[in-house]
């Protein structure tokens, strides 16, 4: 397994156990629990609050009651509090509304204790006065009468009256009538304005005038009068306060919205788990698709050497093989010859058609195989139709004719080497086969007869190499276009230059300099030779075209010299560089895109049919000289 | 529930009305006084109380342990004796480097049947009121990290610790848990008024029965009831009459439950304390100023009660007072 396979499998895993980790753990588990936890303390306290309530009615109807009862619900409330926030603490991602319930929530609670403790101070007082008043008022009563003073003593008498009265119907304004009265009393003892400033109940000492004893009783009425006024509405409220039943309907309130975020938190905690369960479902996915695809590219790996891992074949097949191989050699050959002899004769006819494109090669190809002759980047935009088509159906038979030169040259060269790969299996074969017969058995894990089987199965590939070969051959072999025929006449080459010259595009034409000279008429075929300088000046416009800057120069110049026509194109393109002009004149050879690569060769076969030449010279970024030579009466029939 | 005026004034009964059903229910329950439970607002102590005793025994070690304080100079037990009452027989405590306390020393015994401990109320357990005195710098003046330490350093408790609290060994948690399991035990059942209250007749003389009823015909019943005879309730301190005005020099300890809950009702707001133990928790009120029993009861009828009261009943509410200790083995060794 590769090191980044490795490291991809690690991170994915690593990823997907991570989230489905963290889907598990994320604490939207745990929500409905804490929620049922407060949901059941809420309960208890709205059941505790009721049972606080009943404790209050009782205390309140009861002649001697002991708050014992109430004070027991203070801890037992304390302790449902702290409950309720330590569940509602661990509610995750509890809203805002609800939490801000729960504490409201908890306040009332906190509030009624407020009131029952306020409830059972004010009772206490209450009682004390309510049961004293009368008490004081007799007593400031009988006091009273040991003052020798009448109206004092009737209006003592009125003020007990009064209150006595009240008594049977307590209420506020009662008492407060009383306290007033009393107060008014007072003062007019002590000399001091009644003001409402005394309300609270603290009495001054009345003036030593008189007797202690009334003066201290009266104090007491005033004050204890004061107290019932004070406490008694309030007492009440905080009563009413505390029965309310405020808890009972905010407690059915807080569980319904508790349940209705435990409903939205079990969605979540089920989305959870889904999320959970399809990253795991993710993680054996990848698993199991690394573990076919790993598999599959372990399959496909190479097979170290020495074990080839072919069907074995049948002994007895490797002699056949081996002729069959000959066969298909000789074969090969055959074809070789043919089509080096069709690229030899002279053209007896010209087909209007282009060539038959060859099928394409099988694998064990020579150096130069792929005989695929690609229409030539023309720089021949043509003067008149027939002349171009002529031009290429020319060009494809001695494009195809090359290429059968090229490949019978290789196709020789593998037939011979077939052979001698035959004739070394054959001796391994005879090797191995004396060997069998001695060791019988396998040796160090090897059997002799399997490695026979070997060698068989490797004759019986060479055969079918040899098919392949054979049958490539044949097609080549079978290219019905040769040369064209060898058409004699007079050729003027200056008109052949004129006429490549018509045929470039504006760009090419506007870089030739034309330098013909006086040159004799030469016997041969015009498509030919035009032909000829047309692949040369092919080249120089290839290399100028684009190039120095729209300053290229194709310079033509032809004349005659010693027995020669000497057509020279000179270029200043970037040249051709040293190590690349041995291959110049290689079929298929170029150093541009979209050509065949065969300008050259055709030029140089041309030539040779004339007894001449094509020599380059070229200096690298600076230019190259192309000078076809042509020798005068050397194909005068 | 509609409730009208007359439902916060408690019921009185005619007196004619009141013998009669007295009778009645004498005549009734004569055959069986001796087991019949009286319907009182003060309850008997509950006998026993459900006590790890372990734990308890472990509590009393610490609650005797002066390492506690920040010098080990001061334990719990100094400034709530248990053989003396469960306080300290002074108007304020003595804590560490001389330093005096702000208010009266309350009795540890019967404090479990306090609804809150301290004199305003602060601490709604046992356990938390431990926290108090162990760090108030006037007190035992300690941290609790060092008071763990110094425990640790004790091999005996570190073993005691680790079989009752095996899960958290000595900490600040088990060691005030610990105390107050002690402290849960120290009720004062089996008084005299008890045994009273549980039909026995002759258990109180005529003079405390006597005392008993004054102290209910005043309304000091009111606000010293239940079980611990006072403890479950806040009260104005000089409902009646100014108590501050008249005292002066008012402190913040003065202030109260006031300063808990910052209610101007609750200014000079106390704790009503227990008078179970009263008998031997001289001096009295919060700020200690009431020197004997009847000092106290005086001060009582002038501030709380607001009115005048002959000696005779007075004395006699004292000695209804003295019959409300019970038993305790720590109280006589």
């Amino acid at each position: 397994m590769k090191l980044r396979a490795i490291l991809i499998a690690s991170v994915v895993t690593a990823l997907l156990l991570g989230a489905a980790g963290w889907l598990y753990a994320h604490p939207a588990h745990d929500g409905g629990k804490e929620i049922q936890r407060a949901v059941s303390a809420v309960r208890d306290i709205m059941i505790a609050s009721t049972d606080w309530s009943m404790e209050l009615m009782r205390v309140q109807d009861a002649p001697d009651p002991d708050f014992d009862g109430l004070a027991a619900f203070v801890p037992r409330m304390a302790a449902l509090k702290t409950e309720l926030a330590r569940a509602a603490r661990g509610i995750p991602g509890m809203p805002q509304p609800l939490a801000a319930d729960i504490a409201a929530y908890a306040a009332t609670v906190t509030a009624k204790e407020e009131r029952i403790e306020r409830y059972k101070s004010g009772y206490a007082l209450l009682r004390n006065s309510q049961q004293f008043l009368p008490v004081a008022a007799a007593d400031a009563e009988a006091a009273a009468t040991e003052i020798d003073d009448d109206s004092l003593a009737a209006a003592v008498a009125n003020l007990a009256a009064d209150i006595a009265g009240w008594i049977d119907r307590p209420d506020v304004e009662s008492a407060s009538r009383a306290a007033a009265l009393a107060r008014s009393l007072r003062a007019s003892l002590t000399g001091a304005p009644a003001s409402p400033g005394e309300a609270d109940g603290w009495a001054r000492p009345v003036a030593n005038e008189y007797p202690v004893r009334f003066g201290s009783a009266l104090d007491a009425v005033v004050n204890h009068a004061n107290v019932l006024v004070r406490q008694l509405r309030s007492t009440e409220d905080d009563f009413r306060a505390a029965m309310s039943d405020d808890i009972s309907a905010l407690s059915a309130e807080l569980v319904r919205d508790l349940e209705a975020e435990a409903d939205g938190i079990e969605a979540k905690a089920g989305q959870y788990e889904a999320g959970m369960f399809a990253a795991v479902a993710a993680l054996a996915v990848f698993w199991i698709g690394f573990a076919v695809q790993q598999t599959r590219a372990a399959r496909a790996a190479p097979a170290p050497a020495g074990t080839p891992a072919l069907p074995p074949a049948k002994q007895g097949d490797a002699p056949a093989a081996a002729r069959a191989t000959a066969r298909r050699t000789q074969t090969i050959r055959e074809a070789a010859a043919s089509a080096r002899r069709r690229a030899e004769e002279p053209t007896a006819r010209r087909t209007p058609e282009p060539g038959p494109e060859p099928a394409p090669a099988p694998e064990p190809a020579a150096e130069t195989a792929s005989p695929e002759p690609a229409p030539e980047a023309a720089a021949a935009s043509g003067a008149d139709e027939p002349a171009i088509d002529s031009r290429r159906a020319l060009e494809h038979d001695l494009i195809a004719a090359s290429a059968a030169d090229a490949f019978a040259q290789s196709a020789d060269r593998i037939a011979g080497d077939m052979r001698r790969m035959q004739q070394a299996y054959d001796r391994m074969r005879e090797a191995l086969q004396g060997a069998a017969e001695a060791f019988a058995e396998p040796i160090g894990g090897v059997d002799i007869r399997d490695e026979l089987e070997t060698v068989s199965t490797l004759a019986q590939n060479a055969q079918r190499e040899a098919d392949g070969v054979a049958r490539f051959a044949q097609r080549l072999a079978s290219l019905s276009a040769g040369p064209a025929d060898f058409d004699g006449a007079p050729v003027d080459v200056n008109a052949c230059v004129d006429e490549i010259i018509a045929a470039l595009d504006a760009e090419a034409a506007a870089a030739v300099v034309r330098n013909t000279g006086a040159v004799p008429e030469i016997f041969g075929s015009k498509s030919e030779i035009r032909l000829l300088i047309a692949k040369v000046v092919e080249n120089s416009v290839r290399a100028v075209t684009g190039a120095r800057d729209g300053k290229g120069t194709i310079k033509i110049d032809t004349a005659a010299r010693g027995g020669e026509i000497l057509i020279t194109v000179i270029d200043n393109g970037e040249g051709i560089p040293r190590d690349r002009r041995k291959r110049i004149f290689e079929p298929f050879y170029t150093s541009h895109d979209g050509a065949a690569g065969m300008g050259l060769t055709l030029a140089d076969r041309l030539a040779r049919k004339y007894n001449g030449s094509v020599r380059v010279s070229s200096i690298p970024g600076q230019g190259t000289m192309t000078r076809i030579a042509l020798r005068l009466g050397a194909s005068e029939p | 529930m509609a409730q009208n005026a007359s439902a916060t004034r408690p019921r009185r009964r005619s007196p004619a009305g009141a013998a009669a059903a007295l009778a009645l229910a004498a005549a009734l329950a004569a055959p069986n006084a001796a087991a019949q439970r009286r319907d009182e607002p003060i309850h008997p102590i509950p006998e026993t109380v459900l006590v790890d005793q372990a734990k308890a025994a472990l509590g009393r070690d610490l609650f005797h342990d002066p390492r506690l304080s920040k010098d080990d100079t001061v334990a719990c037990v100094s400034c709530h004796d248990l053989t003396d009452g469960g306080d300290d027989g002074r108007r304020v405590s003595i804590g560490v480097d001389d330093a005096e306390g702000k208010v009266n020393a309350p009795t540890v015994f019967n404090a479990g049947l306090n609804f809150k401990q301290f004199w305003d109320g602060r601490a709604s357990t046992l356990e938390d009121q431990v926290d108090g005195p162990v760090q108030s710098p006037i007190e035992m003046g300690a941290i609790w990290p060092e008071v763990v330490a110094k425990l640790y350093r004790d091999e005996d408790y570190t073993a005691r610790f680790a079989v009752l609290y095996p899960e958290e060994g000595i900490s600040r948690a088990t060691i005030k848990n610990a105390i107050a399991e002690f402290q849960r035990a120290l009720n004062t059942p089996n008084s005299r008024f008890d045994r009273w209250l549980k039909g026995d007749d002759d258990a109180l003389t005529a003079q405390e029965k006597r005392g008993y009823r004054l102290f209910k015909d005043y309304g000091c019943v009111s606000c010293h009831q239940g079980a611990n005879v006072g403890g479950n309730m806040f009260q104005v301190f000089g409902v009646i009459n100014r108590y501050f005005t008249q005292r002066g020099n008012i402190t913040e300890a003065d202030l109260g439950r006031f300063n808990i809950t910052g209610n101007e009702q609750d200014r000079h707001a106390f704790k009503v304390p227990s008078l179970r133990m009263a008998a031997h928790t001289a001096p009295y009120l919060h700020d200690g100023t009431a020197e004997t029993l009847r000092d106290a009861v005086d001060a009582m009828f002038e501030f709380q009660l607001g009115r005048e009261a002959p000696d005779s009943h007075k004395n006699d509410i004292v000695a209804f007072i003295e019959t409300l200790a019970g038993e305790s083995p720590e109280l006589d060794p």
